[in-house]
């Protein structure tokens, strides 16, 4: 579905009359958003790789390009948008590419990571283009060299609904009950439309008090 | 017909098992650094690859160590199309003197004097004698050598595997090995448990005696040579 179509698709569970705007597009926008972060973290927990499904393609047509801070030697790109945070070193940058696709050359890294590999064997052995996600939608690249500086990169994007075109196809994750919940019922919950499912295992034998003989 | 090539670079090794082992690609650096960890071992104690290398001997006698050298294997000169070995004599003076900020020897330090082997019997015997000796110092990196200055001697050493400008290729012999290494590597790192540990470390170690045995037990036709050398085809008497 594109994404006018999935809030099209919400508000027609709501009810018609809401006289006090309590389902304003923007809070169905921020709540569709904060749902589809949730499976995404579900996902990752259930297996990182599967991410790239849901992942925006970006540098395509025109590449992103690779910048140089001259005073500190750093090379770096802007990222086109924004992204989801996600609790790993690549957060929401899911993938960086070669213009000219060329197999698996850069590798996701943390500053700790970017910080020690000047004094191991890798920054000898490899030629391997490592990149760190800040916090500001910038990446920095460790060991850049001159081809990709000249050509650029493409990325793959793991980003918010809100950051989608109105006709961008938004690929919603297939979660089920087992894994927390279906996105229409998550949503729907959060707007208090459908009570939250009742996650309490209390079908087991109930323990009785013992009767006391206390006078 | 064309194969796969018999080396592959360790960059790609890791790769490929990221790739086997549906790992994401977060910790490739780590898994990398190990990777030239376990080849680095591999060089060391499990193969029989070696490096051969024409090498000046100064005019002290003595040869500066390649950078990537750790381990000696044999000292050489060429003799009618044979090389000929250096003996090691642990009790080859080793020490330098400097003069006015030149290196050089003190012969009343027995420094750069050849080893005297023309004691053949009594308490100074020295048995089977050989014209060339050597004595490694493993601190300084130097081979000081005995008999033999100002010249090419052929070095044959195990090097650390790992090469500084270019590429750094492995045989694909040592792919299982490596495999099972990262393995236990990455284990150690988010253990599950001590059990699971000891199951990869044996795993390993399985692997390591594959590699051996590949790397040193003589072939048949080895075998069969060795026995014919060893025998002979005329009547014994």
């Amino acid at each position: 579905m594109i994404k006018q179509e999935i809030v099209s698709y919400i508000r027609s569970f709501l009810p018609r009359e809401d006289a006090t705007q309590r389902f304003h597009e923007l809070t169905l926008t921020a709540t569709i958003e904060r749902v589809i972060i949730e499976m995404y973290q579900d996902i990752y927990k259930i297996n990182p790789r599967l991410l790239s499904k849901y992942t925006k393609q970006y540098g395509e047509t025109t590449p992103i390009a690779v910048k140089l801070n001259q005073s500190a030697g750093i090379y770096y790109s802007d990222l086109p948008s924004k992204i989801v945070g996600l609790p790993c070193s690549y957060s929401g940058v899911v993938h960086v590419y070669t213009v000219n696709h060329a197999g698996n050359v850069f590798q996701p890294m943390d500053a700790t990571e970017a910080d020690l590999i000047f004094n191991t064997d890798v920054a000898i052995v490899t030629n391997k283009i490592g990149y760190r996600t800040r916090q500001d939608t910038r990446i920095d690249y460790w060991n850049m060299n001159t081809t990709v500086y000249n050509e650029g990169v493409r990325m793959d994007l793991l980003i918010p609904f809100s950051a989608y075109e109105d006709n961008d196809v938004v690929m919603i994750p297939e979660l089920g009950e087992k894994e927390g919940g279906a996105f229409t019922t998550r949503v729907l919950s959060l707007l208090g439309i459908v009570p939250p499912a009742d996650l309490t295992d209390d079908n087991g034998a109930r323990v009785q008090a013992a009767p006391t003989n206390k006078q | 017909m064309a194969h796969t090539s018999a080396v592959t670079e360790i960059s790609k090794l890791v790769d490929k098992y990221l790739f086997k082992y549906e790992l994401p690609q977060e910790r490739y650096f780590v898994y990398l650094q190990h990777a030239c960890d376990c080849y680095r071992e591999i060089c060391l104690r499990h193969s029989n690859s070696f490096i051969t290398t024409k090498i000046a001997v100064s005019a002290l006698g003595i040869i500066e160590m390649p950078t990537d050298m750790v381990r000696f294997s044999y000292l050489f000169v060429p003799i009618r199309g044979e090389w000929w070995s250096f003996t090691q004599k642990g009790r080859k003076v080793t020490t330098t003197t400097i003069t006015a900020g030149v290196e050089g020897q003190d012969s009343e330090m027995g420094e750069g004097v050849d080893v005297d082997d023309d004691v053949y019997f009594g308490l100074g015997g020295k048995g089977g004698v050989n014209d060339y000796y050597l004595n490694i110092d493993w601190t300084a990196r130097r081979i000081f050598c005995d008999g033999f200055k100002s010249d090419t001697a052929v070095l044959r050493y195990v090097s650390s595997g790992l090469v500084v400008s270019g590429s750094t290729y492995v045989p694909q012999q040592c792919e299982a090995t490596m495999d099972a290494y990262i393995n236990w590597r990455k284990e150690m790192i988010n253990p599950r448990s001590m059990s699971m540990i000891q199951y990869l470390e044996g795993l390993y170690k399985e692997e390591i005696k594959k590699l051996r045995i590949l790397n040193f037990m003589p072939s048949k036709d080895e075998i069969c040579d060795a026995w014919d050398s060893a025998t002979t085809q005329t009547v014994q008497r």
